[in-house]
């Protein structure tokens, strides 16, 4: 082999040595970016479940907290007036109240991941337990009785009810006590629906982060690709030996 | 040293072209997806708003403000409406409205321009990116045929220096 084609391929071998190098190198770091692209998306669709069930929770919440109490004071109020006969509408809103509560569970469970020792749940409870106490004390049939003795409609509650023993301040008490237990409920709840979105990361900083590491694949990507592409036509742009010996002469 | 380019050379430069050009329309598609998930996001809240709204009725009407107050889209969602919308959003929220049925009638308006805005958008990417794919998968398949093409020269060369 003549000087000038060694030192042709000297050179070109050494270009193509260090390209090679240099190309694994930008390889590490796609890789490492993709790990992060991939972790990323990952913590946005994580976050994205998580607002859009609070916000659907905030809505609901606020809904349900305007329309709940409303309806347990209009049907209260209707109920004291005739106690108990006209107290089939407030028996009706107070099954109401006691099926929300147990869906907030679900939901706070379920959903949103709860802890079952958090405020709210045990604050949920406490609704709960109102609400039996409003059955058992102010109309003296519990829902335990009730369903023991197949009662299916609040109709059907109030016509087994035994009027003599029942007592309209009873009524007035406990459902007082039970406004106050879904007031703070509601307010327990809202509060920790502020604190959710000021505890995790905003939703732009978690968009800001994918499209960062976005653009640092879109780099490696195409730097990988030329440094490829270089190795390649100076591998194949070489002069074969019979021209080499030509330029040589 | 003076620059020579080998004729066999040539396809592979094409070939190359079409690969990078192929590999930017991919980049281009991870980049409609990324975007996609803030999109559908924004899209899911506004439903939950359409629902809110259409079940306001069943609320006290002294209280219906309190839940229209809570109908409002995300400031990062206002980045995918168009001008048009943009602008119309823009003109409804200069006059701040206190009036319970005028507030009803702006905010079911408004929501509907989100919804009008945001199915637009999630067509008009549908779109593009059934566009990208068949661009991609075209620019694929020229990057391969001119690279056959360098492949028949490499090969003469080969049976040149056996020769």
């Amino acid at each position: 082999m003549s000087k000038l084609r060694q030192k042709l391929t000297s050179v070109r071998h050494k270009v193509v040595k260090r390209l090679v190098v240099l190309s694994l190198g930008v390889t590490s770091i796609f890789g490492v970016n993709s790990f992060f692209f991939s972790f990323s998306q990952n913590s946005l669709d994580g976050a994205i479940s998580h607002i859009e069930a609070l916000e659907a929770l905030k809505t609901s919440s606020a809904t349900d907290q305007i329309s709940t109490i409303s309806k347990l004071n209009k049907n209260s109020f209707q109920c004291s007036n005739n106690y108990p006969k006209e107290c089939e509408g407030y028996f009706e809103a107070l099954i109401q109240v006691r099926n929300r509560m147990l869906d907030y569970k679900i939901t706070f469970a379920e959903t949103l991941g709860l802890k079952t020792d958090h405020k709210i749940n045990s604050q949920l409870s406490r609704v709960l337990n109102q609400a039996g106490i409003v059955a058992s004390d102010a109309f003296k049939i519990s829902f335990e009785d009730a369903k023991r003795r197949k009662i299916a409609t609040a109709a059907e509650y109030i016509s087994a009810l035994n009027f003599d023993s029942l007592q309209v301040n009873n009524f007035l008490t406990t459902n007082k006590r039970l406004n106050a237990e879904i007031n703070i409920l509601y307010s327990q709840i809202s509060e920790w629906i502020d604190s959710q979105y000021q505890e995790g990361k905003p939703l732009p900083t978690l968009v800001n982060e994918l499209n960062i590491a976005y653009l640092i694949l879109v780099f490696a990507e195409i730097c990988l690709f030329l440094l490829v592409c270089i190795i390649d036509f100076l591998n194949n742009n070489a002069y074969p030996q019979s021209q080499a010996a030509q330029l040589d002469s | 040293m003076k620059f020579q380019l080998l004729p066999k050379v040539k396809p592979l430069l094409i070939s190359f072209s079409f690969a990078f050009l192929s590999i930017i329309t991919g980049l281009i598609l991870l980049s409609y997806e990324k975007d996609n998930i803030v999109l559908a996001h924004c899209r899911k809240l506004n439903l939950q708003q359409i629902f809110s709204y259409n079940n306001i009725d069943n609320i006290p009407y002294k209280d219906r403000l309190q839940v229209l107050d809570l109908l409002d889209s995300k400031p990062y969602c206002k980045k995918y409406l168009s001008n048009e919308i943009s602008d119309q959003i823009k003109a409804l929220e200069e006059y701040p409205v206190k009036q319970y049925d005028i507030l009803y009638e702006v905010v079911g308006y408004k929501i509907r321009l989100y919804a009008d805005s945001y199915n637009r958008m999630e067509n008009s990417r549908s779109e593009k990116q059934s566009q990208l794919l068949i661009s991609l998968l075209a620019f694929n398949v020229a990057s391969l045929a001119t690279q056959s093409i360098f492949l028949q020269a490499d090969s003469l060369d080969i049976e040149d220096e056996d020769i």
